[in-house]
């Protein structure tokens, strides 16, 4: 989905034009699967054109308007702009430091920094922290300074800093100080008086610190032995921040937004992805069913099954919903149970272990380290699937036999067993395949970023080369040419996070026919996730050439990807279409308690913290 | 053991040449960042000759983070609960590398004369001070006679 504007709000239904269809040379998809998809496809679509509705993943998210906000977007609407009409309005004594600090101090409450500012100044300013004469930061060196914080004075020269209070503390402490406490994201004060630190010397001094860490000295690791060399240059005597400095890069606002978004979320959610900051507001409700049964109309089977899946600026997918990754094809109340059941069952699954196994054969620990699950053991060479245990050779030209729970084979092998074991057992079926692939998804992870940085330097490489010999460009490549790398790498993470929630999905799905179908589609999807994730394992354990590997696999790669994406939407569709049209049911029914909308939760939350 | 931070050494120094009326703090030999505290009640307050042990010590990043501090001596205060622990602004949110040990520990003696069943921690305690305020300055009198013994 779009990465490129996030300010465009995005309507998630949208056209499709047919997809080009996808030529494969050597991964064609076998005789067995166009049958099926055939027979799928005849049942399903009986009065529809398929031609015209071209299958889409998407016809399953809820229909929902929504936002995507970079962290600085909401930096700029709602701080920076309110702090520059107010700017504009040349409130006696204030500059623009000023007014953001009292904005700060006041939770970017315009009014009350209006009035604090003509009713009382004397005692606003003093309640902002704001010093009542000229305001006077000063960064200098001085001559045997003795600093009240670490109380070194072993230097002869030492860099200090003090607001207008004059409470001098060395760059050192001051910097430890705030980088200490600007994840809280409230105003830092000095650390002698309640005077507080502009903005701006804050980020300088957020800026000292990042470029120690990047230099290798830390001042946290090294407590009191720091040497300044450009604070001085960071900092000029009393200046004020330049509105051309972008202001929403700043650490402290940044922090300041977070707690602000915390503590009155309204219809903003973050991306759960790790490390991302970024938000998405939801603009009209998801119309995926809840609305309609609020206005006391029957509930639309159809969309019950919708998820909001929405995309913050990062191009992250989650649920609004769920605020989890995107978990389609299981609807959301789903997601809830499986996450409950997972919890609740967690002592019982513990003895999965996911990350080790010991060779079928000859016994010998094996650890799963990439995300491929062909394993080979390193003592007696036996190839065999990480999932069943079962010789790899066996996978090979049949379809993924490992993907399927068949009760009747545990019945037979268990018939003594009472049915609450087989229970469990069926869970822990279906909770290790789902584990695996979880697993599975933090190797991928690491095998990719490990290619990847191998295919940034073999292009570094090649430019330098190019640029030496002077060869012509036709014989070399290109950023455009490794592109596709990319594109790989992604379609496989996406297809093993389709891949992992089916299994939750086949889970909850009774067994019929089509529940058959559903698991064999699985298996088309597992396999060819799984030649993808191969290919990745090999460049990865390849010392040398690597990169010659990766091109040498492009088409391969290519393909395969490809064609994970087309099975991964094939697999999608057909679990929509069918709950949609009952072909497919699900044993666990949508309790009522967890069909509330989304918007009344948000009010519930605001409800509780007014009490 | 890293070597001590120069601002330990100064503070501990102070301590012993210039040390605060009616409290004590010596540094144990085997870990100079863990101090032995005494502090004697106040004498307007219900723990007035009494004297309280507490333990003080002095995490890693000292002086960034405020220092540890526990009473070892039963008290009856509504802001020190059952493990002697203690709800007081300077050893939490309002902790600044400003502050020293001895500021700590004058806070730490003023919480004794002024308690504040309105910020409890021993909830209980709190409890009974709102509900029956001479009674519990009684229970907190038979306690310091009863635990806070001068040694
Ligand atoms: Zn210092
Ligand atoms: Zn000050
Ligand atoms: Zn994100
Ligand atoms: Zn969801
Ligand atoms: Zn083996
Ligand atoms: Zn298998």
């Amino acid at each position: 989905m779009s990465d490129s504007d996030g300010n465009i709000s995005e309507d998630l239904e949208f056209d499709y034009d047919d997809d080009e269809e996808v030529s494969f040379s050597e991964f064609t998809a076998d005789e067995n699967e166009i049958d099926l998809v055939n027979k799928f496809e005849e049942e399903v679509y009986i009065k529809k054109d398929l031609k015209k509705e071209a299958p889409s993943a998407n016809r399953l998210q809820a229909r929902a308007k929504y936002k995507a906000w970079s962290l600085e977007e909401y930096i700029n609407h709602f701080f920076i702009s309110k702090c520059k009409k107010l700017q504009s309005m040349k409130l006696p004594n204030c500059d623009f430091d000023d007014i953001l600090i009292m904005l700060h101090a006041k939770n970017w409450g315009e009014e009350s920094v209006i009035n604090g500012c003509y009713d009382n100044p004397t005692k606003f300013f003093e309640d902002c922290g704001l010093p009542l004469r000229k305001r006077n930061n000063t960064f200098e060196v001085v001559k045997n300074f003795l600093c009240p914080i670490c109380c070194s004075d072993d230097d002869i020269q030492t860099e200090t800093y003090s607001l207008t209070c004059n409470h001098k503390f060395c760059v050192a402490c001051y910097t430890r100080y705030v980088v200490g406490l600007v994840h809280e994201g409230k105003l830092i004060t000095c650390p002698e008086c309640k005077l507080s630190i502009p903005h701006g010397d804050v980020q300088k001094f957020v800026n000292v610190y990042n470029e120690q860490q990047q230099s290798g000295s830390s001042v946290l690791n090294s407590p009191f032995k720091f040497v300044v060399d450009d604070a001085s240059k960071a900092f000029v005597k009393g200046s004020p921040i330049k509105t051309t400095i972008d202001l929403s890069s700043f650490e402290l606002l940044k922090y300041a937004a977070k707690r602000n978004i915390d503590s009155n979320p309204g219809n903003f959610k973050y991306c759960p992805a790790p490390d991302c900051m970024h938000l998405v507001e939801l603009l009209s409700p998801a119309k995926d069913g809840r609305t309609e049964s609020e206005n006391g109309k029957t509930m639309d089977e159809e969309n019950i099954y919708k998820v909001p899946i929405v995309t913050c600026p990062k191009s992250h997918e989650f649920c609004y919903s769920c605020q989890f990754e995107n978990h389609l094809p299981l609807p959301c109340w789903l997601v809830k149970a499986w996450i409950k059941k997972c919890n609740d069952d967690s002592e019982t699954a513990n003895w999965i272990d996911a990350h080790t196994q010991s060779c079928p054969k000859c016994d010998s620990q094996i650890e799963k380290n990439g995300g491929c699950n062909h394993m080979t053991c390193s003592t007696c060479a036996y190839h065999f699937c990480w999932i069943c245990l079962e010789e790899w050779a066996k996978h090979g030209h049949q379809y993924y036999a490992c993907n399927r729970f068949d009760p009747d084979t545990v019945n037979a092998a268990q018939k003594y067993k009472k049915s609450k074991r087989l229970t469990l057992k069926r869970y822990i079926f279906f909770y290790s395949r789902f584990s695996v692939h979880e697993t599975s998804m933090e190797g991928d992870s690491k095998t990719l970023k490990k290619v990847n940085e191998k295919m940034t330097k073999y292009m570094n490489e090649e430019s330098k080369r190019r640029n030496n010999a002077e060869v012509s460009s036709t014989n070399s490549l290109s950023w455009i040419d490794v592109q596709f790398l990319h594109d790989a790498i992604r379609q496989l993470t996406n297809g093993r996070k389709t891949l992992k929630w089916t299994y939750v999905f086949a889970f909850y799905l009774s067994k019929s026919n089509f529940s058959e179908i559903f698991e064999q589609m699985q298996d088309y999807l597992n396999k060819t996730v799984e030649d993808l994730s191969k290919i990745f394992e090999e460049i990865y354990a390849k010392k040398k050439d690597s990169s010659n590997l990766i091109m040498q696999n492009k088409l391969d790669i290519i393909n395969l990807s490809n064609l994970v994406a087309q099975r991964q939407e094939k697999m999608i569709e057909f679990a929509f279409t069918g709950l949609e049209q009952k072909l497919l049911r699900l044993e666990e029914e949508k309790p009522e308690s967890s069909l509330e909308p989304v918007q009344t939760q948000t009010q519930g939350q605001t409800k509780r913290k007014q009490r | 053991m890293a070597a001590l931070p120069k601002r330990i050494i100064k503070e501990t120094e102070r301590l012993v040449s210039d040390p605060v009326p009616g409290i004590t703090a010596i540094p144990s030999e085997e870990n100079l960042r863990y101090f032995e505290v005494t502090i004697e009640g106040p004498s307007s307050s219900p723990y007035a000759e009494g004297e309280f042990k507490l333990e003080l010590y002095l995490p890693d990043d000292y002086p960034m983070c405020a220092p540890k501090v526990r009473f070892l001596t039963r008290i009856y205060h509504p802001n020190i609960d059952k493990l002697g622990r203690i709800c007081l602004d300077v050893l939490k949110d309002n902790w600044s590398p400003a502050l020293q040990i001895r500021t700590v520990l004058l806070s730490i003696q003023a919480l004794l004369g002024a308690p504040n069943p309105d910020d409890p921690l021993a909830n209980d305690v709190a409890e009974d001070w709102k509900k029956d305020e001479k009674r519990a300055i009684e229970v907190a009198r038979e306690w310091t006679a009863k635990y806070a013994v001068k040694s």
